[in-house]
C-alpha cells in the first residue's frame, strides 16, 4: 500500500512538474464560445474576419444627451466628446460635423456624379424611362425650393447628384444634422447624438474600468452644470461592464457563503479540521492532474471546460466523505479497515461516474471531449489519492457524541423501511408525481443565448429609448463579403444589395449598409456613365435645355474614365465610419462588412449569402444558440447512453433485479429534475443539461453506496451521503440564487435532482421490503 | 432654397384688418381651421438664361395643417410641406422626400412661416431684421438676414413682401444675383373643410 502511495506521488508530481512547464510556456485559455463548435475546415481566414468584425463593432459606442434647451445639450455634447477625444481610449469621436466637412463630401462626389446613380434612376434609365428624370428636374427648377441656378443646370443638368446624396442610406433614420450637430427634436426636447470607436477590448475588466472612470466621471460634471440633462447610452461595454461588476460581486457573496457553510458543517460534525483538508487534498490533486493532461492532449483549454470541469471532478467529495465518515461508530477500526469497507461502494461510485463522463467523448464536439478527459482524468487523480493517501494522512481518532448523529443520520432509512411512515411515503410519492406533471407542463426547452445572460434593465430601457428616439433598428448579425480586390467586393456587394432590397421589401430585415451604397464599383459607374449619356443626356439634354431658355449647352468638366474609389474617403469625412466596415485589403484579399438591421428571418439572409460567392452571413448570437442547442440535445442524448454503459457493472455486482433497483433513484431524480426547475420558472438549458449529468453521477453515487452498505453500517453510510448531499448543494445549490440566467438555471436543475437522488437514495438497497 | 417657399407662404397670410405700426398688425393672419386657397404665377430670373422661368398653379395653405404648392404648366407637379416634411409628386408619381428629421434647418422654418401665419412674427425676428412701411391699405416689408455669415445669407439677400390688405407679391433675390418673383391672385379664406383630394396629400405618414 505504501509504495503504491510512493508510486502515486511520483506521478502527481510529474503531473505537477508538466503543468509548471506548460504554465510558463503559457496556456492559451480559449474563450469564444462558437470554438466549442465543430470547425470546418479553410474556415479559420473567416473565423478570423468574424471575430475582428465582431470586435469592431462591440467598440462602438453611442450616446444621446437630451434637454429641453437646445443650447444646453450641445454645449453637453461638446463637452463629452472632447473628454471622450481627450482620453485616448477612442480612435474616433464624432460629434460637430463642420460645414466645410460636409461641403468635402460633395467636392468627393462632384467629378464622379455621372456615374452616381440611385437605384430608381438606374432603373428608369434601363426601361427607357429617362425623360421622367427630366420631369423631375424640371419640377426642382421650377419648384418653390429651387436652389438651381444656370452655373448648376450646365454642370449638373439633371441634378443627378442631390438625388444620389439624399439617397444615401444613412443608418438612424430620425436624426438630422443641425449646424454640424446630429439631432433629434422629440417634443420639447433636444438630443445630440456623440459617436466613438474604442480603441480596447471592451470585455477587458482593466480597459472598462479606465473607460468607465472617465465616462462617469464626464457624467457627473455634466449633470452638475446642467441638471435636467438626460443620457442614453448604448453599447457593449455598458453591458459588459455592469454584468462584471455584479457577477463579480455575486461570486464572491456565493463562494463565500459556500466555503463557510462548508467548513461549519464539516466542523460541526467531525469536531475536527483534518476531514477539511483532506477532501481539498483530493480534489486538488484531481484538478491538478487534469489541467496538466489536458493541456498536453489539447495544447489548450476552454474557459467553458475548466469551469464545469472542476464541477464535475468536485463529485469525488462524495468519496472522500465515505471515507471520512467511516470514523464513526464504535467499530471504526484503523484507517486501513475503514477504507477497506467503503471501499466496493466507493469504486463502483467512481467507475459508474466514469463511464458517465466518458460517454461524453462519443460526442463531436471539442469542447464536450475536452471536458469528458478533464473530468475522468480528474476524478481518477481524486480517487486514488482518497484510496492510496488518505489512509496514511488520518488519525484514528473517533469523534465524540456520534450516537446521536448517527441516529439522525438514519431518520431517511427509516422514512423509506418502517411500517410506521407508509402513508408519509405515499404522500411523497403523490406530490412528486403532481409536481412532476405540473412542472411537465410548463417545461420549455430554450437555447436562446441572449436569454443565457441577465443583462442590466437600466441599460436595455436606455436602449429602447435611444432605438425609438433614432429609429436605430437592433441587431449583431452582419454578412462578410471575402475578394480578390476591392472592386470585386463592391460588385459583389452590389450583387448583394439587389438581393437584400428584395428582402427588406418582403420584411426579412429593415436596413443594411454597404460600402458599395456609397461607392460604387467602378464596373458600375462605367455603366451609369455610359446609360446616362446614352439614354438621358444623348436623347434629352438639347431640348431640355431649350425649354429652360439655357444657351450655351452643357459644362460638365468630369473626365468620364475617372472613378470614384473607397480610397478617396479619409478619416475627417461624415462618411469615415465606412472605414469601418473594411476589415483587410490587400495582397491576400480584400474583407469588408455589410451592416445588417432588424434582421427578422435570419435563415432569408443566409440562403441571400450563399447565392453570392465569397459572402457569409454572420450571426454570433445565433452561432452560439446553435452550440447550446447542439450540445444540450447531445448531453440529454448521451445521459441515457451512459445509463445504460453503467448497467453491466451493475448487472455484474447485483444481478439485473438489483441493478433496476439502484438505477431507480437517480433514474426518477434526472427525469424529475427538469420539470421541478420549470415549476421555478427555469426552462431547459444545456446548462441543466450539465446539471443532470450531475444530478446522474451523484445519484448513482448515493444510491450504490446505500446499496453497499450493510445493515448495521448504515447510519455511518447515510451520514456520509448526507454530507455530500449537503456540500453539494453548498457548493452548486447556491448558483441557484444567481442572477446569470445560465448559472440559475444550473443551480435550480442541480438543486431539485440532488435532493431527490439524496431523499430517494435509501430504495436502491436490498432488504426493504416493507411494502 | 425652401426659404423662397416659406416666404412666399408667409407672404400669403392675406386677411383681417390689422390696426397699428407693427408687422402683426398690417400683415393679415389666419387662425387654425382656417384655409386659404389662391392661384399663383411665379418668374425666376436666373442669370445666363434667356428668358425667365415662368411658372403658374394654384396652392392651399392651412395653419398647423401644411402647404400644397401645384404647379400646371411647364410639369404637373405638387409640392406638400407639412411639419413632417417635403414630398413632390411629377405626373402623380413621388420624385422626392425629404423628412424634417434630416433638416431640422426645415422644420425650424416651418415653425416660424407656421407662427407668422398666425400673427407671431417674434420666431421670425430671431433671423431676419424687418423693415415696414405703409398702412394696411398698402404696406410693405423688407426681410434681411440678420447673420451676414449663415446658411440664410449665403443663399440669401432679401426678401420683399408687398400687399394692400391682402398679400399681392413676393420678390426673393438670391445671394447670387438671381431673383424671383411670385405674384398672389384669385385668393379666398375658408372655414370649410378642405377637399379629399387636398386633405390625403397633407395628410401624409411620416413614419
Amino acid at each position: 500500500m505504501k509504495r503504491a502511495a510512493i508510486a502515486w506521488l511520483i506521478v502527481v508530481a510529474g503531473a505537477a512538474a508538466l503543468l509548471i512547464y506548460q504554465l510558463n510556456r503559457g496556456v492559451a485559455l480559449q474563450t469564444d464560445l462558437t470554438a466549442l463548435l465543430v470547425q470546418q475546415k479553410g474556415d479559420a481566414a473567416m473565423r478570423r474576419a468574424v471575430d475582428l468584425a465582431t470586435a469592431r463593432l462591440s467598440q462602438r459606442v453611442f450616446v444621446l444627451l437630451g434637454d429641453d434647451d437646445r443650447i444646453a445639450a450641445r454645449k453637453a455634447g461638446a463637452s463629452l466628446a472632447e473628454s471622450l477625444e481627450r482620453s485616448g481610449l477612442t480612435i474616433e469621436t464624432t460629434y460637430l460635423l463642420p460645414p466645410d466637412r460636409l461641403t468635402a463630401l460633395g467636392t468627393m462626389y462632384f467629378p464622379y456624379r455621372f456615374g452616381l446613380l440611385t437605384a430608381e434612376e438606374r432603373d428608369l434609365l434601363q426601361q427607357n424611362e429617362g425623360n421622367q428624370i427630366v420631369d423631375r428636374a424640371i419640377a426642382s427648377v421650377y419648384g418653390p425650393e429651387s436652389f438651381a441656378d444656370a452655373a448648376m443646370l450646365r454642370r449638373d443638368p439633371f441634378l443627378l447628384l442631390p438625388a444620389f446624396l439624399s439617397s444615401l442610406p444613412l443608418p438612424l433614420a430620425h436624426v438630422g444634422l443641425d449646424d454640424g450637430v446630429l439631432t433629434i427634436r422629440d417634443g420639447a426636447k433636444t438630443w445630440v447624438m456623440i459617436s466613438a470607436q474604442l480603441t480596447g477590448n471592451v470585455y477587458s475588466l482593466a480597459y472598462q474600468d479606465r473607460f468607465m472612470a472617465i465616462f462617469d466621471a464626464s457624467m457627473r460634471s455634466l449633470q452638475a452644470r446642467t441638471p435636467g440633462l438626460e443620457i442614453l447610452r448604448v453599447g457593449a461595454i455598458f453591458y459588459a461592464q455592469r454584468g462584471a461588476k455584479s457577477s463579480i460581486r455575486e461570486t464572491s457573496v456565493i463562494a463565500t457563503v459556500s466555503m463557510a457553510g462548508t467548513i461549519i458543517l464539516i466542523l460541526a460534525v467531525f469536531h475536527d479540521a483534518r476531514p477539511l483538508w483532506l477532501t481539498l487534498l483530493a480534489i486538488g490533486v484531481g484538478v491538478l492532474c487534469a489541467f496538466s493532461v489536458c493541456l498536453t492532449i489539447f495544447g489548450g483549454i476552454h474557459v467553458v471546460v475548466l469551469l464545469f470541469g472542476v464541477s464535475l471532478i468536485g463529485i469525488a467529495i462524495d468519496y472522500c466523505l465515505q471515507y471520512i465518515t467511516a470514523r464513526f461508530g464504535p467499530d471504526s477500526g484503523s484507517p486501513h479497515e475503514r477504507l477497506r469497507r467503503v471501499l466496493p461502494g466507493i469504486t463502483l461510485g467512481v467507475i459508474t461516474t466514469l463511464i458517465g463522463y466518458a460517454t461524453l467523448m462519443l460526442a463531436p464536439f471539442p469542447g464536450l471531449r475536452q471536458l469528458a478527459v478533464f473530468s475522468a482524468v480528474g476524478l481518477t487523480g481524486s480517487f486514488l489519492t482518497i484510496v492510496l493517501w488518505l489512509p496514511l494522512l488520518d488519525g484514528d481518532s473517533p469523534p465524540r457524541d456520534s450516537a446521536r448523529i448517527l441516529a439522525s443520520a438514519n431518520l431517511l432509512w427509516a422514512f423509506w423501511a418502517d411500517e410506521r411512515y407508509y402513508r408519509w411515503r405515499l404522500g411523497f410519492i403523490t406530490v412528486c408525481a403532481l409536481m412532476g406533471l405540473a412542472g411537465l407542463s410548463k417545461l420549455r426547452i430554450d437555447d436562446d443565448f441572449r436569454h443565457q445572460q441577465t443583462l442590466s434593465e437600466d441599460l436595455r430601457r436606455e436602449e429602447m429609448e435611444f432605438r425609438r428616439l433614432t429609429g436605430m433598428a437592433g441587431g449583431t448579425q452582419f454578412l462578410l463579403v471575402r475578394a480578390a480586390d476591392s472592386e470585386s467586393a463592391l460588385e459583389s456587394e452590389e450583387a448583394l444589395s439587389q438581393l437584400l432590397r428584395a428582402a427588406q421589401r418582403d420584411g426579412a430585415l429593415s436596413g443594411f449598409q454597404t460600402i458599395a451604397q456609397f461607392i460604387p464599383s467602378i464596373e458600375r459607374q462605367r455603366a451609369d456613365v455610359e446609360l446616362v449619356q446614352d439614354r438621358l443626356t444623348r436623347p434629352y439634354l438639347d431640348s431640355y435645355y431649350r425649354r429652360l431658355g439655357l444657351v450655351g449647352g452643357m459644362r460638365p468638366d468630369v473626365e468620364t474614365n475617372h472613378f470614384l474609389t473607397p480610397d478617396a474617403i479619409d478619416a475627417e469625412s461624415p462618411i469615415a465610419f465606412l472605414l469601418n466596415l473594411s476589415l483587410e485589403s490587400g495582397p491576400a484579399g480584400t474583407t469588408q462588412v455589410v451592416l445588417l438591421n432588424g434582421v427578422t428571418r435570419p435563415d432569408e439572409l443566409r440562403r441571400i449569402a450563399r447565392a453570392v460567392p465569397g459572402v457569409h452571413f454572420a450571426d454570433p448570437a445565433g452561432e452560439i444558440t446553435s452550440v447550446l442547442n447542439e450540445y444540450r440535445r447531445r448531453a440529454v442524448i448521451l445521459i441515457a447512453i451512459s445509463t445504460i454503459l453503467m448497467l453491466p457493472v451493475l448487472i455484474w455486482r447485483y444481478g439485473w433485479r438489483g441493478s433496476l433497483e439502484t438505477l431507480l433513484p437517480p433514474g426518477i431524480s434526472v427525469l424529475l429534475a427538469p420539470e421541478l426547475a420549470a415549476l421555478a420558472g427555469v426552462s431547459f438549458t444545456f446548462f441543466g443539461a450539465i446539471a443532470l449529468v450531475l444530478v446522474l453521477s451523484v445519484g448513482f453515487d448515493y444510491a450504490v453506496f446505500c446499496r453497499e452498505a450493510s445493515p448495521s453500517r448504515r447510519p455511518v453510510t447515510m451520514l456520509g451521503v448526507c454530507l455530500a448531499m449537503l456540500t453539494t448543494l453548498l457548493s452548486f445549490g447556491l448558483l441557484g440564487v444567481s442572477r446569470t440566467y445560465a448559472v440559475h438555471a444550473f443551480g435550480i436543475t442541480l438543486l431539485a435532482g440532488t435532493i431527490l437522488a439524496f431523499i430517494m437514495a435509501p430504495l436502491a438497497s436490498d432488504n426493504r421490503k416493507t411494502w | 432654397m425652401r426659404a423662397a417657399v416659406v416666404f412666399a407662404l408667409v407672404a400669403l397670410l392675406a386677411l383681417s384688418s390689422p390696426v397699428g405700426a407693427d408687422v402683426a398688425a398690417i400683415c393679415p393672419t389666419l387662425t387654425r381651421g382656417q384655409t386659404l386657397y389662391g392661384e399663383f404665377v411665379q418668374e425666376q430670373h436666373l442669370k445666363g438664361l434667356t428668358a425667365p422661368l415662368k411658372t403658374e398653379g394654384d396652392f392651399v395653405v392651412a395653419p398647423e395643417v401644411g402647404i400644397i404648392w401645384r404647379s400646371k404648366k411647364p410639369v404637373l407637379s405638387a409640392t406638400v410641406i407639412t411639419a413632417g416634411g417635403m414630398r413632390r409628386t411629377v405626373n402623380g408619381n413621388e420624385v422626392q422626400r425629404i423628412a424634417s428629421a434630416k433638416i431640422p434647418a426645415f422644420a425650424h422654418l416651418y415653425e416660424l412661416i407656421d407662427r407668422a401665419m398666425k400673427g407671431d412674427w417674434s420666431a421670425m425676428e430671431k433671423d431676419f431684421a424687418l423693415e415696414y412701411t405703409g398702412d394696411r391699405q398698402a404696406w410693405r416689408i423688407v426681410l434681411t438676414p440678420l447673420k451676414s455669415q449663415g446658411p440664410l445669407a449665403s443663399r440669401l439677400s432679401s426678401v420683399v413682401l408687398m400687399g394692400d390688405g391682402r398679400i399681392d407679391s413676393v420678390d426673393i433675390n438670391r445671394a447670387t444675383g438671381d431673383s424671383e418673383h411670385v405674384a398672389f391672385l384669385k385668393q379666398v379664406v375658408s372655414t370649410s373643410p378642405m377637399p379629399d383630394a387636398d386633405a390625403r396629400l397633407l395628410n401624409d405618414k411620416w413614419e
